[in-house]
């Protein structure tokens, strides 16, 4: 099952230009089999996706990607917004209590002009980032990184003995299912999901040509 | 005309010898008189070590804001870098001046490590320069849309795949 | 030796009795600009803007001081105003423009506060009554929610 695990909408996230609805239905006309809206730092309401999904006959699950300290942070299983900023390992205590996944977000996203991989940045540096200490996977596949950075969170997702996710990031509709994940058994509720994230079967994938290849 | 208030920002880069910048910013403005000084170890550009003061406010209970600063040790400049940033350190529970005397620092390790690559490109001839700037924005794609150079519509983008 | 550093001065100055005009100098490694902004009050709305690029990186960069006039009828103390001057006037025109500008905006805020506190009889009483006539203010430090807190309770 394809599920394109990090996606952004309008209004919850306020830099995302697409609707639920429009992602919902881009997602549909793209192949792919099921969506995660992760808004920043704002839960959905369960219900609310519930309708929008029996309404657009799509499934359509949630979670929260954080602001911490230490980084970005996809949060599953844990549903509430958040103020300000958190601290990685309070954040941990939170999501252990509900049995929920994190997983680090573009742990190595850099700036515009430069990677933070361009600083001749080893595996071994950077697998000593302190977010690691306390996610369950990585984001190694993320739609708005660039190939060098995303193939670092893979090498340090190697060296740490961690699974990688993919997900698109996506803030506008045609970035959705860039970068997906690709799950062994269907997927219809968030208690599945997380225990397919927990038993890692899964794998990352990207869209190429049209199809969804994995990696 | 007299002016009826002045500022005065100042930031820059050292390298040092261990490969760490050495970053200072001064603001001087009418009221306001503050220093900050960091220490930012690449590749990671974690901030090690930060000290600050400030030498004039508009209270008493201001100048206590420079130890706000330390809660700045142990961060890495990076996506959500701002956010963090004031929220540790500025907003209405803490010195939003302080805050942006460290963020005007950490743009200046961001420019240090983009002009570089600038140098490069900008002592190409006339007729490489187009290509320059096209092969800059190909490696570094989140540079599209930045800003009017690098919009869809800039000669700069044309024949570059978006 | 320094391998970056960026100087921005910003003078202000009170053109009448409700519009101030900021000049604003951005001079670093790579870039030059100039901006005059006009603000008036009380609203504190962007009323007029020119500026002039000095020394800049690409051929197409000129093409952003058109765009410094996205920022005309935007008030300083509303909402996102820093995030909207990033999006309307840097990411559509020049970030380093946008920079200058939110400089200047600030400067004449901290203006509008301070002006005549050297005057005040009492400096404390003088900036109770301006977390009044600026509610922007009132949560926009520790010092500032401290005060409107204490002007709220008395």
């Amino acid at each position: 099952m394809i599920i394109d695990l990090h996606i952004h909408t309008h209004p919850l996230s306020p830099d995302s230009s697409q609707s639920p609805e429009e992602a919902v239905r881009y997602a549909k006309q793209i192949g792919l089999e099921c969506i995660c809206f992760t808004e920043h730092n704002r839960a959905w309401d369960e219900n609310q996706i519930l309708e929008l999904s029996n309404q657009l006959e799509f499934p359509v699950l949630h979670g929260v990607e954080v602001d911490t300290v230490e980084g970005h942070v996809l949060v599953f299983g844990l549903h509430r917004d958040f103020e300000g900023i958190i601290r990685v390992e309070e954040l941990h205590k939170l999501v252990r209590e509900v049995n929920g996944v994190m997983i680090a977000a573009h742990p190595f996203k850099g700036f515009r002009a430069f990677g933070l991989s361009d600083l001749n940045l080893s595996i071994e540096q950077a697998s000593e980032k302190p977010v690691f200490r306390h996610v369950e996977l990585l984001e190694g596949f993320n739609g708005r990184s660039l190939e060098r950075e995303n193939r670092l969170v893979q090498d340090v997702a190697g060296l740490l003995g961690l699974k990688t996710v993919g997900g698109s990031d996506a803030h506008a509709t045609q970035e959705i299912g860039r970068c997906v994940t690709i799950f062994d058994n269907e997927i219809s509720k968030e208690a599945e999901l997380l225990i397919e994230l927990k038993e890692g079967r899964f794998r990352p994938g990207i869209l190429a040509d049209g199809a969804f290849v994995d990696r | 005309m007299i002016l009826t208030y002045s500022r005065n920002k100042y930031a820059a880069t050292t390298d040092m010898s261990d490969g760490s910048l050495f970053v200072q910013t001064r603001v001087d403005d009418t009221v306001f008189s503050a220093t900050m000084d960091m220490i930012v170890k690449p590749p990671l550009l974690e901030i090690i070590s930060i000290n600050g003061e400030i030498l004039r406010a508009c209270s008493e209970e201001c100048q206590d804001a420079a130890t706000l600063l330390q809660k700045a040790v142990g961060l890495q400049i990076g996506t959500g870098f701002i956010k963090t940033v004031n929220s540790l350190i500025g907003e209405s529970y803490g010195c939003p001046r302080m805050a942006d005397l460290v963020l005007e620092g950490c743009d200046q390790v961001i420019l240090r490590f983009t002009v570089d690559p600038l140098r490069q490109i900008l002592t190409k001839s006339a007729e490489e320069l187009m290509d320059a700037h096209k092969m800059f924005v190909a490696g570094n794609p989140r540079l599209i849309g930045s800003c009017i150079a690098f919009s869809k519509e800039s000669p700069l983008m044309a024949g570059v795949e978006l | 030796m320094i391998t970056f550093s960026r100087s921005k001065l910003v003078g202000v100055e009170r053109l009448d009795e409700n519009t101030l005009l900021a000049h604003g100098v951005l001079e670093d490694f790579i870039y030059a600009m100039e901006l005059d902004v006009s603000v008036k009050q009380p609203d504190f709305e962007i009323v007029d803007i020119k500026g002039r690029m000095k020394r800049v990186t690409t051929p197409v960069c000129d093409q952003a001081i058109p765009k410094l006039q996205n920022a005309v009828g935007l008030r300083i103390p509303e909402d996102e105003f820093a995030r909207k001057i990033h999006r309307v006037v840097g990411k559509e025109g020049c970030t380093h423009f946008a920079n200058l500008l939110v400089e200047c905006c600030d400067a004449i805020m901290q203006t509008a506060i301070y002006e005549n506190i050297q005057q005040a009889p009492n400096k404390h009483d003088f900036l109770k009554e301006k977390t009044r006539s600026i509610p922007s203010l009132k949560e926009s430090c520790v010092f500032y929610s401290k005060m409107a807190e204490t002007t709220m309770g008395g």
